[in-house]
This record gives C-alpha cells, sequence and structure tokens, in this order.
C-alpha cells in the first residue's frame, strides 16, 4: 500500500519554520492559535477548548469563547476559527479574500460574521486562517434524507426572500476604492466568463492527469458561448443552500466565502440553480423557480438577467462543481487527505458529468 | 474508477482508528470497528475493481476511435487484456486520443466533422450512463449533520 504521512509538514517561506496542522489535535491548534494572539493582539489573551464543527467540506471550522483586553476594556467572545488544511480540497489556502471581503461587507445589506484577526502563512497555527465572530443560527442543508423540500411554504417565502435580498445586496455593494477591489477575479466585462473558464480548466489540468471528454466538450461550450457580464460585483463562489445561517426565521450570516471573486454577478444566480442544491425539489435551492429568482432578483438588484443567462451560468456551475470532484479526488488519492467524503465525492463523480451535460444542453 | 482501491481501504482504517474508535463509548461497539479495520486490512490483497466494465469500456473506446478513424498503436488494437490497472491505463491513453479528435473535429464546421463529433459527444454520454448502474445515492445529509437532523449547527 501507498504510504501516507499522518501529519503534513508545511514550509512557511516566510516565517522559514516548519509546523504541522492536525485538524483532530484540537489542544496544539488552540494552543497555537493562544500563543499567536498572546504576541499580536494583547499578552492576556484567553481562548476556551476548540470545539470542531461537522460542516463543510474544505475549511475546518472549530469554535471557542476567548477573552481578551481591548483599548484597556476586558473583552469576552464566542468566535470561530477557520483554518484551510494544508491537504484540504483546495489547498494551497489563503485567508486574505474571504476575510478582506467580509470586512469590506461589513455594514452593508448583507449579513455577514465581523472578522477579526487572519494569517495566509501557515507559521502561526500550521494553516492559513481567519477568526470571525460566532454568528448564531443554523444552516439548512440542501440534502434531505426523502430528497423532498427542505421547507414548507412559509419559511420557503421568508428566508427565500432574504436569501436573494442578500445577494443582491451584494451584487450591489460598491466594491471600488474598497479593500475588495484587491480580491482577485476579473474586472473585464467582456472577459469574466472567459476568465472563470480558464481558472476551473486550469484546477481541473492540475488535479486530473487523465483528460475528461464531458469536461472537455463542455469547456469548449462554455468559451464560445460565454456572454458579456452586465457589470462587475463581488461574486460570492458558493452562494446557496448549506451556506447560510438562520435563526428563528431570520438569516443571520451568509458563510462560506473561500471562492469569492470579482466577476459576472450572474455566476452566483447560475449557481443557486444547480441540480445539487435542490434534490427532486422543483425550486432552486428549495426556494424558487427559475423565473421567480430571476424577477426577484432584478426587482432587489436592478440587474435584468434573462434565463439564457442564467442557463449558461447554470452550465458553468455545473463545470465548476465537476471540476470540484476532481480536487477531492486529487486531495484524497494524491495528498494523503483523509477525509473521507472526497472519496465520496470521487465516487459521484458519472452522475455531476451527466448533469454538465443535461446542464449544457439545457442552455443550448 | 479514479482512485486506487488500496488508497481507498488504507483511509477507511485510518479514520476508524484516528477518528472514530476514539470515541466510541462502548467497549462491544470498539471491538465491533475494530473488527471492521481487520477486515479491511485483510481483504485488500484479494480484491481489485470489477474488471469487466472497464474492459467492455475500452473495447468500446477503441471501436469508437477506428470509426472516427483515428489510427490506434498497435498495443492499443490488440485484444483487451493485462491487470485491471493496465486496462484503466490504456482507458486513459484511449481517452485522451478522444479528447485530441473532439479539439480537430471542432476547429471544422463540415457536415462530416458535426456527424463525428455528434458520436464521440453520444459516447461520453452512453458511457456515463453505464457507469451510473454502479452509483448509489450519496448519503450527503447523514453525513453533512453528523447523522443528525437536516442542518446543522451554529457557526
Amino acid at each position: 500500500m501507498m504510504a501516507y504521512k499522518a501529519q503534513a509538514e508545511i514550509i512557511s517561506p516566510s516565517a522559514g519554520q516548519a509546523r504541522s496542522f492536525d485538524p483532530y489535535d484540537g489542544e496544539t491548534v488552540r494552543e497555537r492559535l493562544s500563543s499567536h494572539l498572546r504576541r499580536e493582539v494583547d499578552a492576556s489573551f484567553e481562548i476556551g477548548p476548540l470545539r470542531r464543527y461537522t460542516v463543510g467540506f474544505s475549511w475546518v471550522t472549530y469554535g471557542f469563547r476567548a477573552t481578551w483586553r481591548e483599548n484597556g476594556r476586558s473583552v469576552e467572545r464566542d468566535l470561530i476559527l477557520r483554518a484551510g488544511p494544508p491537504r484540504g480540497i483546495f489547498a494551497p489556502y489563503r485567508a486574505s479574500p474571504e476575510f478582506t471581503a467580509l470586512g469590506a461587507l461589513a455594514g452593508s445589506g448583507v449579513p455577514v460574521p465581523r472578522v477579526y484577526w487572519f494569517s495566509d502563512d501557515s507559521a502561526a497555527i500550521g494553516a492559513p486562517f481567519f477568526v470571525c465572530d460566532l454568528v448564531p443560527g443554523e444552516a439548512p442543508i440542501p440534502w434531505t434524507r426523502d430528497g423532498g423540500p427542505a421547507f414548507d411554504d412559509a419559511r420557503r417565502e421568508g428566508l427565500g426572500g432574504q436569501f436573494v435580498a442578500a445577494l443582491a445586496a451584494l451584487h450591489r455593494f460598491k466594491w471600488e476604492g474598497t479593500p475588495a477591489a484587491a480580491i482577485g477575479g476579473s474586472m473585464d466585462a467582456t472577459r469574466a466568463a472567459i476568465d472563470e473558464v480558464t481558472r476551473w480548466e486550469g484546477l481541473l489540468a492540475m488535479w486530473s492527469p487523465r483528460r475528461i471528454p464531458m469536461l472537455e466538450i463542455a469547456a469548449r461550450w462554455l468559451r464560445r458561448n460565454a456572454p458579456s457580464a452586465r457589470r462587475i460585483s463581488i461574486v460570492h463562489g458558493d452562494y446557496r443552500i448549506g451556506n447560510f445561517l438562520e435563526a428563528e426565521g431570520r438569516i443571520t450570516a451568509i458563510l462560506d466565502w473561500e471562492l469569492v471573486h470579482l466577476g459576472d454577478p450572474a455566476e452566483d444566480v447560475g449557481w443557486i440553480c444547480l441540480q445539487a442544491w435542490r434534490g427532486r425539489s422543483p425550486y432552486m435551492c428549495h426556494f424558487f423557480t427559475r423565473e421567480e429568482l430571476r424577477d426577484r432578483y432584478a426587482l432587489l438588484s436592478g440587474i435584468e438577467m434573462s434565463l439564457a443567462d442564467m442557463a449558461y451560468w447554470e452550465a458553468f456551475g455545473a463545470y465548476k462543481l465537476a471540476v470540484m470532484h476532481f480536487g477531492a479526488v486529487h486531495c484524497f488519492e494524491e495528498r494523503g487527505f483523509d477525509d473521507l467524503r472526497m472519496a465520496g465525492m470521487g465516487l459521484q463523480i458519472p452522475r455531476v458529468l451527466l448533469q454538465v451535460e443535461s446542464a449544457m444542453e439545457r442552455a443550448a | 474508477m479514479n482512485m486506487s482501491l488500496d488508497r481507498l481501504l488504507e483511509a477507511m482504517m485510518a479514520t476508524l482508528r484516528t477518528d472514530v474508535i476514539p470515541h466510541v463509548g462502548d467497549p462491544y461497539a470498539r471491538g465491533q470497528a475494530i473488527g471492521v479495520v481487520d477486515l479491511l486490512n485483510n481483504i485488500g490483497a484479494r480484491i481489485e475493481w470489477a474488471r469487466a466494465p472497464i474492459a467492455e469500456a475500452v473495447e468500446e473506446k477503441r471501436r469508437l476511435l477506428r470509426e472516427a478513424g483515428v489510427a490506434l498503436p498497435a498495443a492499443r488494437d490488440e485484444p483487451v487484456a493485462g491487470t485491471t490497472a493496465d486496462l484503466l491505463a490504456q482507458r486513459d491513453q484511449l481517452d485522451m486520443l478522444i479528447c485530441e479528435k473532439l479539439e480537430s473535429l471542432s476547429a471544422r464546421d463540415d457536415a462530416h466533422a458535426r456527424q463525428a463529433l455528434a458520436c464521440l459527444c453520444q459516447h461520453a454520454h452512453d458511457e456515463l450512463t453505464l457507469q451510473m448502474q454502479f452509483v448509489r445515492k450519496p448519503l450527503f445529509a447523514e453525513i453533512a449533520s453528523g447523522g443528525g437532523a437536516d442542518r446543522s449547527s451554529g457557526r
């Protein structure tokens, strides 16, 4: 059998020192984070025990209680640590795009957790990380046991309205002149789609030495049919059911900004429409028909979008999701990442490739 | 199939050893979980991915490429043979030839190219449809919720 190390050894070029990161060793992560924050923030910084959350296929998420002094006053807060595992699906990770976007969006109409500290370097805790507020709520997930609806009609209406309003606020956000201008992506409306296809083609080439006919057919089609963007916005990149928190009927936070970039806002709208986020429900992300989504979004964002545009970006989303599955296989097979959910994604590849084909046919 | 069986078995054992067994409180349940590790450790040398579907896929790809006028290197035109790993390597090489053919046909705009392109696209569809007979519905609902309800608690 192939031999894999129990822990990844990470060399941080800027720090010039090796550090390992074991997501299951919460105590070591806690000690390192404490030392880092005592050094960087406040010498009296105290962190309680870390508890790991089961959600998320990419970043590792822990909750903890922290106390420190700020401007001479004692502060006590429940916080979240998000760490990018060195062998995870999108490794090597950077925390700065997500941290910067969340910081820029604070106080906008997009509900986001307050962010505190981050590092793109692995020297501090063994992995890039950022710390933000713990926001109360639960994350409804797209997968239901029987494949049926995730919400009754009242919750569908209430949460759905907030879900699209937050997206519209994100896409209306004036990022120019804010730190979010540096998060990366495409600022050329004529190239936003092509740039994204190129980006994901590059990731596929990195993750799969094997050439996949269905994905090559799809990439060629996406290039030929790429639309121009009506505007350039901050694009969440993974905006869907499963990536927001809800408490008492209110969306309290939009989460998981790791794929955030500048680009065509239609990309987020197409992503909402993926088969993967609705099971057998007729509603996109268990919320809307395509037409309802288009109309509500246009009303709130002022951005008119045709069903054809949405279908193009849905096809792109299906392609991107399929490429992510190859990333899951790569981190499991080649990088020794033992998370069995990655292997599980690998076994679903025929299903997602057929979804790419059907999304492309609908858009053609 | 994109993953090696050895790697899958190894990761399943590692997950049980590292992430599951230490958190199982009941000694009998812990013993049974170790029994699963023992079984996984012993079956690895006895099994491989089902060979027949991969051999059929290789055969089909060769036929398709011949019909598309692609000259196959001699080794790829001989009767389908070898271990499962050999067949997977052949499949990957043939997929590369299919992708190259797709590329060249896409650059043309004549009826013959369109027809040949349609055949290759149909093959990609048919192969995935065949593979779907081995794919079971994922248990993402239970995985994401840690075996609990259809939602994940707050972050």
